[in-house]
Parts: structure tokens; C-alpha cells; sequence
């Protein structure tokens, strides 16, 4: 398997039509010589699967974040025609919209005073870990709006701003969200957690601004050296992953209906223009728009928090943007000189649309659109802006975050939740979570280091690095 | 060894043998109760229900996706199943104790069933599978 790659470019590799049965077209993923001894055959083979499917278009691809997941590998891309492409969960995940979002604040690291205390705040405040249940119970009625409306809800109902609608992919709402394909199993899990962080990888992250490396970029998205920003990574929590879970058991059943063969179970899928592809769309699309729900309940928390501490108002704290990274979504993009339209699928992948597209938050015309990269815990995140690159190699995406190594069993043998915690806290970073076992797991051994992903991105022309910033405090479930 | 941790980058993929279907099933609990719950032993509250499918890998995904619906909306820390196949499906009692966030916030929040691997075949021990979690 590993000895059919052919190297491209610098960063650049190709499988070709054959490295696995059936392929339609090649694969290509984005990696440096330095990370391809992170390069597991199980993502490969993974990244060749998704060549097989119906209507793929152009290349099957893969961030430098690649790592063994399950249908699409993690850091995974494809993109499907409408006429005869297929829609896949496996090209989503359970935790459809799983995202990140950033927001700014007025503060520069000399203004927190006591990290630990403004942490145990956030920690006793907002929701986190499993079992924990939102602050407000949604109404049947809230919850349909939140499905269908997105982040608008939390807008009219006091919990967000006009502003962060514009400072949001898509603007907290994909269109076609229909909530009869939501079952009444979602909905039970749905209406107690709006606003809930979650746990596994998921965080609430104090961060300091350390480095600009596109000043006009920076400027354009309110972001400075030294600025204190908080960062918050979750998805649509027990809706989502019950939509997943219901449609995949459809979806199984529609890819033997309508003759599609799978290379893995978990590439389940039907046709665009089915009924059973249809449903799925608008349901996962519910989904996307419960989870930037959520993640604008957080930030408003946040920001309660925030107000309290340091008397700022809501404006003086503004998202500099929210991006998803698992979702399927409908996007025109140009495919052998013609505007063609298809259905991309991003797994563990980020949109990065470039200067010029739509959807760009206003004043970013010339710039392109916000990408926000969060590293492992204790190592640096990133701010990234698209680029015309990534419109013509990777319909408009780049990678997602660093990218494991090292399952969570492996991570656990290499050092104590306790140890790390210390570690972390003597490079002045702390870390509040309910157990000692779920800082184990998410050690920053266990991933790639995130400067040399993002290195990979920048120099492969598909984002371009605009930010840096470290972690001060971190809340995780 | 009813189950075993194998090594997945993302998320968790257990190996689940039993020497008969109905262990291999309750033994496949076990192994989902082992990463949600570690810490929980008691049998305060039993949860019932009943699924009518096809068996094989999509009555063994339905039921450990069930089991991930009721821990969450019962609010449950599960610690035991017991399955009775039926002509259309199975029935399941579950057993556990009320979610209490001091005592079993430890665990790790299983967000699906993948299909990923997963087909149960005969081995000289009776039945094995694996099940792919994603966390």
C-alpha cells in the first residue's frame, strides 16, 4: 500500500487509480517528509475508499492531519457531483459540526491577574464533561428554531449578537435544515444540552496572542499581539451523533438498494437526489445549526464571565470567526474551468475559502476567510486565512488541527493526567478537568506537533498563517 | 477474554469475544460500559426495552446505539446487560446506578457505534467481532 504513493510536490502526494479496488480517481493527501512517519496505512487505505464512491470529483483528499478514523480518515475531503454523487455520514462523523470558534477580548495576559481563578469560573459556569446538562431547558418550540434558524435563535433570545452571525461560516445557519428527519430519540438528547461543552477533545481555551505574521490579515480580523482571545472547540452533542446514528441504519440500507458497493460499512450512502441522500442533508443540517447554537450559548457564558470579572461588554468581546469541521455541505466551486456544484463532504477538515468567494465576513473581500486551527493541549493554536490555493487544489479547505499519533490507551501508558498537569503548569498553563484520565488522553505527545501541520498548509498554498497564539488556561471535560 | 482494547488512532476499537451470541452481545456491553463508566459497580436501576431487527452486525449496532440513547436521556451509569434473543430481535434489561458527576465523571463520552470492522464470525471459542467506538 505505502509503496504505490508517488510524491507530487514538496508537500504534495498522490495514490493512484489502483491502489485500492475501484478507485475512480486518485487520492492525494498533503504531508512533509518530516510527518510521514506519523503516516498510518489505515489512513491510507481510508483515503483511497473514498475514490470509490459514486461522482467523486477531481481527487479524494487529505489534510496533514491525516489519521486512521473510520469511512473518511480524519483530515479527510471529497467532493461529489449532484447529478450522480452520493452523500455519506462517514464523510461527517457522529459529531456533525464539530467546531471551533475564537473570540477576542480588550485584555492583554498582564490584565488576568489570577488565571486559576478566572478558570475555575468558566469551569463551574459552563456546563462540561458527560452527563452535564445545559443552563437553560430549549422548548420543543426552541428546539425546532434552533435547528432550523441556527445561531439566529440565540440572537433573538438575548444570547449573541448581530455581529457574531456575521463573523460565523455561514452565519451560524446552513439552509434546509428539516426537522421532519429528525427523530424524536435526537430531539430527547438534543433539548437538555444546548450550551454544553462536551468532553474527549473538546475545550474552553484562555489563550495569548504570541506572534503576527500577516499584520493586514490580523488587523482585518481584530486580532494583536498579546491580546488575550478564548478559544471553544465542540460540536452538537447527543443531537447530532443520534442523526448520525439513525441515518446511518437508512443509509446502510439505501447503499444495497440503490447497488452501491463499500469498500468500509461506514461509507453507508445514497444518491444526492434520493429520498434517503435528501433526508440525511437537511437533517444533518439540523445538526450544523443545533452546534453553532451551542457554541454561541458558550460564548455567551464567556462573556457573562468576562463582564463580571473585568466590566466589559458584550461588544468589546467580538468572535473573530467560528468554523465547522465535520459537515457535508452544497458549494460551487470550479472544476476544469466551469462552476460546477457539489456536494463536499470535510471530515476533521476546515473550509479556507479564498479572497474573492462568498460568505466572507465583511471588510474580508481581499483577505479571505478566518481558519482557525486549534493545536493540542499546551501547544500553540493557529489563525489562518483561505486562499486562491486552496479554491483550485482542495475545494476551499485546509487542515482541522494537529492530528493524533498515539491512540488514547498509548497516551495514557506515556504519563499520569497529574504529571501532565504539572508539566503544563510549570510552562505557566493550567488545565481544569473533571478527571485525571481525560487530560491523559489528550497529552500533546499524543498528537503531531501543530506548527509543523500548519507549516505544511502555508507552504502548500492551501492557508496562510495570519496568527499564533498559546494557551494560558484550559477547561476540558 | 470477553473484550480487548486494539489500537485505533481516534477513537476506541474493541476486540469482543463470547463463547455463546448471547455473551458475545452482553460481553459487547460490557466492553461500552468499560470506557463510559469505569468506575461504577452498583445495580440500582434497570432499564428495559426491546429491538426488533435483523440479526447479526445490525442487531448488535442497534443495540449498543440504544445503549448510548438511555445511558444519556436516563442519565444512568451502567455497569451490567442481560439479552434474550427473540424471533424478531432481542429484548435487554440494563442495569446501573443514577449518573452522579463526582463519582463517574471519569469516563469517556462514546459519541457512536462505528461500522466500521465490525462482523461477527464463528471462531473455535464460539463468536468474535470487533466494535469501533468514536470518542
Amino acid at each position: 500500500m505505502m509503496e504505490k504513493i508517488i510524491q507530487r510536490g514538496e508537500y504534495e502526494w498522490e495514490l493512484p487509480i489502483g491502489t485500492v479496488p475501484n478507485m475512480r480517481v486518485p487520492g492525494r493527501f498533503y504531508l512533509s517528509q518530516q510527518l510521514m512517519g506519523t503516516l498510518e496505512e489505515g489512513a491510507v487505505t481510508q483515503l483511497a475508499n473514498i475514490a470509490t464512491l459514486p461522482g467523486i470529483c477531481k481527487n479524494s483528499l487529505a489534510m496533514p492531519d491525516i489519521h486512521w478514523g473510520y469511512g473518511f480518515p480524519i483530515g479527510g475531503v471529497g467532493a461529489f457531483t449532484m447529478d450522480d454523487g452520493v452523500i455519506s455520514p462517514g464523510g461527517v462523523g457522529f459529531d456533525i459540526n464539530c467546531g471551533v470558534r475564537l473570540m477576542a477580548t480588550p485584555l492583554h495576559r498582564s490584565d488576568l491577574g489570577q488565571v486559576k481563578k478566572v478558570l475555575q469560573e468558566l469551569y463551574n459556569i459552563v456546563p462540561t464533561g458527560v452527563g452535564t446538562k445545559s443552563r437553560i431547558t430549549a422548548s420543543d418550540r426552541d428546539l425546532n428554531r434552533i435547528m432550523t434558524e441556527g445561531a439566529r435563535w440565540t440572537v433573538d433570545e438575548g444570547y449573541g449578537t448581530e455581529r457574531d452571525l456575521l463573523w460565523c461560516e455561514e452565519q451560524g445557519c446552513i439552509e434546509g435544515a428539516d426537522i421532519s428527519h429528525v427523530s424524536q430519540k435526537a430531539r430527547k438528547r438534543g433539548r437538555p444540552q444546548c450550551g454544553t461543552l462536551g468532553s474527549g477533545n473538546h475545550f474552553l481555551e484562555i489563550q495569548c496572542v504570541e506572534e503576527i505574521f500577516d499584520p493586514e490579515a490580523a488587523q482585518a480580523f481584530g486580532i494583536e499581539a498579546g491580546q488575550i482571545c478564548i478559544m471553544i472547540h465542540c460540536g452538537s452533542r447527543g443531537l447530532g451523533h443520534q442523526i448520525c446514528t439513525d441515518h446511518l441504519k437508512i443509509l446502510e440500507d439505501a447503499s444495497k438498494k440503490y447497488q452501491i458497493p463499500l469498500a468500509d460499512k461506514q461509507l453507508a450512502c445514497a444518491p444526492l437526489t434520493s429520498p434517503e441522500g435528501e433526508a440525511y442533508l437537511s437533517a444533518m443540517a439540523c445538526a450544523a445549526n443545533y452546534a453553532w447554537t451551542n457554541r454561541q450559548m458558550i460564548m455567551h457564558l464567556t462573556r457573562e464571565v468576562f463582564s463580571r470579572t473585568f466590566s466589559l461588554s458584550a461588544e468589546e468581546m467580538p468572535l473573530v470567526y467560528d468554523v465547522t469541521h465535520n459537515v457535508a455541505k452544497i458549494e460551487e466551486h470550479m472544476v476544469d474551468g466551469k462552476r460546477t456544484t457539489l456536494c463536499v463532504h470535510r471530515k476533521g477538515a476546515t473550509r479556507a475559502f479564498g479572497p474573492g468567494t462568498h460568505d466572507l465576513p465583511p471588510g474580508c473581500d481581499t483577505i479571505g476567510q478566518p481558519v482557525i486551527i486549534p493545536g493540542s493541549m499546551g501547544s500553540s493554536s493557529y489563525l489562518l486565512k483561505g486562499t486562491q490555493g486552496a479554491m483550485e487544489k482542495t475545494f476551499g479547505s485546509t487542515c482541522h488541527g494537529a492530528g493524533r499519533v498515539l491512540s488514547r490507551s498509548q497516551a495514557k501508558k506515556l504519563a499520569s493526567g497529574e504529571n501532565i498537569q504539572e508539566t503544563l503548569a510549570r510552562n505557566g498553563i493550567t488545565v481544569l478537568a473533571p478527571s485525571p484520565g481525560s487530560i491523559a488522553e489528550e497529552a500533546p505527545n499524543a498528537y503531531k506537533p501543530s506548527g509543523e501541520v500548519v507549516k505544511v498548509v502555508h507552504e502548500a498554498g492551501i492557508s496562510a498563517r495570519v496568527a499564533r497564539l498559546n494557551p494560558i488556561g484550559v477547561i476540558k471535560g | 477474554m470477553p473484550f480487548s482494547e486494539r489500537e485505533h488512532t481516534a477513537d476506541i476499537l474493541m476486540q469482543v469475544c463470547g463463547s455463546t451470541r448471547t455473551e458475545l452481545f452482553e460481553d459487547a456491553a460490557q466492553a461500552l460500559f468499560s470506557v463510559m463508566f469505569p468506575s461504577s459497580a452498583k445495580e440500582e436501576v434497570t432499564i428495559c426495552f426491546t429491538l426488533d431487527e435483523e440479526g447479526g452486525e445490525r442487531l448488535l449496532h442497534e443495540f449498543l446505539s440504544e445503549i448510548l440513547f438511555y445511558a444519556e436521556v436516563e442519565c444512568v451509569a451502567l455497569c451490567r446487560a442481560k439479552v434474550t434473543f427473540t424471533p424478531s430481535g432481542l429484548s435487554a434489561e440494563l442495569f446501573g446506578e443514577p449518573f452522579c458527576r463526582e463519582k463517574h465523571a471519569g469516563g469517556t463520552e462514546v459519541k457512536g457505534i462505528s461500522l466500521s470492522g465490525m462482523e461477527i464470525t464463528r471462531t473455535d471459542d464460539g463468536w468474535c467481532t470487533l466494535v469501533l467506538f468514536d470518542v
